[in-house]
């Protein structure tokens, strides 16, 4: 095993038995899960990183996000920080694989690659919850499984359920009725402007299809070829 | 009597051929530039530590001594070495011809480029500078008081971006930075000197005058690499993350000294094509041969004290060979 970090057999624990002192050392130290993460594909080069910061200093997501620190995930996650990296494990999704790190690291660290191997380990952990880009992601696919394409409508509603909002299906086919129930302000006001400007007749023609659901072509041989696609792979 | 030439007239060929013209050969010096001092005159630099003189003033009176025992070639190159074991017949670009018992290689090292490094902003943003070019603002003292001024260190080396063969530390630069820092908070107190470092590398007894001394003096040394210089209002600005801090950091200062790193010469890699000389992953020569002796900073980054040593000590080695004993 590699020597960086304290190891928990090397930690300096004062005082007498049975008594609550903590360890003056600060770290949980877990190098099994530095080695799992850096025992993946190019993840590896983070063995290499000298700490120098330019891929902070580089990082659009860094500006934005306070916490959001590259350096330091490579950082904890070398000393098995545990209790530092769960502090911000929720922020390594944000990251939006832009390269910058990659692209200026002096020390030739794949960055992006191990922030992303560093999610995929912690999540096999159970160390860290589900993005919301990978919730969306998944209902994604399972639109496209279930319809054979994307109905934008459907996969919104089902999107605002999945964050809390309610929503009114119709008892016949299950799908979404725009008006009836909860949606966020702003998508109301979104969907309400371009209304505003209809004219009546049209509003006459189409109401049924503007207030129960948007209509499409059949795409199910779609379905069925990709779920068969997904079978042979 | 037997012969050797020595390629490159820098700290170290100097100081060898002085040295095998005191012990009695015959001695040639080749020199690619007219003047005679290797990179510090050709880069004109201000001081040279440890002993804070100009180049001229330390290597200047050297050098006319060699002039005096040695045949020196200024303005040539070797251009081919005819024989592949001793005596060397080697043919200068002048269309001399010279058949020489031993070879001392002290081909040297050149600056980087910072063109090459698009994200610091040399040639783009204004006041961004080389260590070079703020050395000889100084030394024809055209610097105006400045407000801020910020050294960044390692620009060309220890930097994989670069490439494999830029893994290397440029060994002189922190002290170097550190003397100039320095001399910049002396002569304008109300200054803000800032140093962005990695590590600082000022070993033995560097540390106290080019790293501890700075420090007392006002210079602020920050550690964190910069990632990007921009433009904002006409001034420099340097991107960087505090690392001590872990808080990505924004700095606009009037003038952005890039410290350059060093890398093996055109000359160095050329000789040791010539004579098939093993180099390592950063170019430098890492074999010698029979006949073939490598001094200063072509075998490895040297600062000038030990160049001037290892030169010297180059003599003694090829001395002896020359003598016919084992060295």
């Amino acid at each position: 095993m590699r020597l960086w970090g304290l190891a928990e057999e090397d930690r300096i624990v004062e005082g007498k038995e049975g008594a609550l002192i903590l360890p003056k050392t600060s770290c949980d130290c877990k190098t099994e899960l530095f080695d799992e993460i850096t025992a993946l594909p190019l993840a590896g080069e983070a063995l290499s990183c000298d700490g120098c910061g330019v891929c902070t200093a580089s990082c659009p997501v860094a500006e934005i996000i306070t916490g959001f620190n590259p350096r330091s995930f490579i950082k904890t996650l070398e000393a098995g920080a545990l209790d530092e990296v769960q502090k911000t494990a929720e922020l390594l999704w944000r990251c939006v694989s832009c390269q910058a790190c990659t692209h200026r690291c002096p020390r030739g660290v794949f960055v992006e690659d191990f922030l992303k191997a560093a999610v995929k380990v912690l999540r096999r952990k159970g160390l860290m919850e589900k993005s919301p880009a990978e919730l969306f992601d998944e209902l994604f696919t399972a639109e496209v499984l279930e319809y054979g394409k994307v109905e934008p409508v459907e996969l919104i509603f089902s999107w605002l359920e999945l964050q809390g909002y309610r929503v009114v299906r119709d008892p016949l086919l299950r799908k979404p009725l725009p008006f009836a129930g909860e949606i966020p302000p702003e998508i109301k006001k979104l969907v309400l402007k371009p209304l505003k400007g209809l004219r009546l007749s049209f509003v006459a023609l189409n109401a049924v299809r503007l207030l129960v659901h948007p209509r499409s072509r059949n795409w199910g041989r779609v379905k069925h070829v990709l779920r068969k696609a997904l079978g042979e792979v | 009597m037997k012969k050797v030439l020595v390629v490159g007239g820098g700290p170290a060929g100097l100081s060898a051929a002085e040295a095998l013209a005191g012990l009695g050969f015959e001695v040639y010096l080749v020199e690619k530039e007219d003047k005679l001092g290797g990179l510090p005159v050709k880069e004109s630099r201000y001081k040279l530590f440890p002993y804070e003189k100009s180049p001229e003033e330390l290597l200047n009176p050297l050098a006319e001594r060699v002039k005096e025992k040695v045949r020196v070639f200024t303005g040539a190159e070797v251009e081919a070495v005819l024989t592949d074991r001793p005596p060397f017949d080697v043919r200068l670009t002048n269309g001399e011809t010279l058949r020489v018992d031993a070879l001392v290689l002290a081909t040297g090292v050149k600056s980087f480029d910072p063109t090459r490094k698009g994200e610091l902003g040399f040639k783009l943003v204004n006041g961004v500078v080389t260590n070079a070019q703020l050395e000889a603002m100084l030394a024809r003292n055209e610097l105006k008081e400045p407000g801020s001024v910020a050294f960044v260190f390692c620009v060309g080396s220890r930097d994989l971006q670069l490439g494999p063969s830029y893994a290397h530390c440029c060994s002189y630069g922190c002290a170097h930075a550190g003397m100039l820092a320095l001399e910049l908070k002396r002569r304008f107190p109300s200054a803000r000197v800032y140093c962005f470092y990695t590590d600082v590398r000022t070993c033995s007894t560097l540390e106290r005058r080019y790293y501890l001394l700075p420090q007392r003096e006002g210079v602020r040394y920050v550690r964190g690499r910069v990632a990007r210089i921009y433009e904002q209002n006409g001034k420099p600005v340097l991107k960087f993350e505090d690392t001590l801090l872990g808080r990505p950091s924004e700095l606009a200062v009037d003038l952005a000294v890039l410290v350059l790193g060093l890398e093996p010469s055109e000359g160095t890699k050329k000789l040791a094509r010539l004579l098939s000389l093993k180099q390592d992953e950063s170019g430098f020569i890492a074999e010698e041969r029979e006949g073939v002796f490598v001094a200063g900073s072509c075998k490895g980054l040297l600062t000038l004290q030990e160049a001037l040593t290892d030169g010297k000590a180059t003599a003694l080695r090829a001395a002896l060979y020359l003598k016919g004993e084992k060295t």
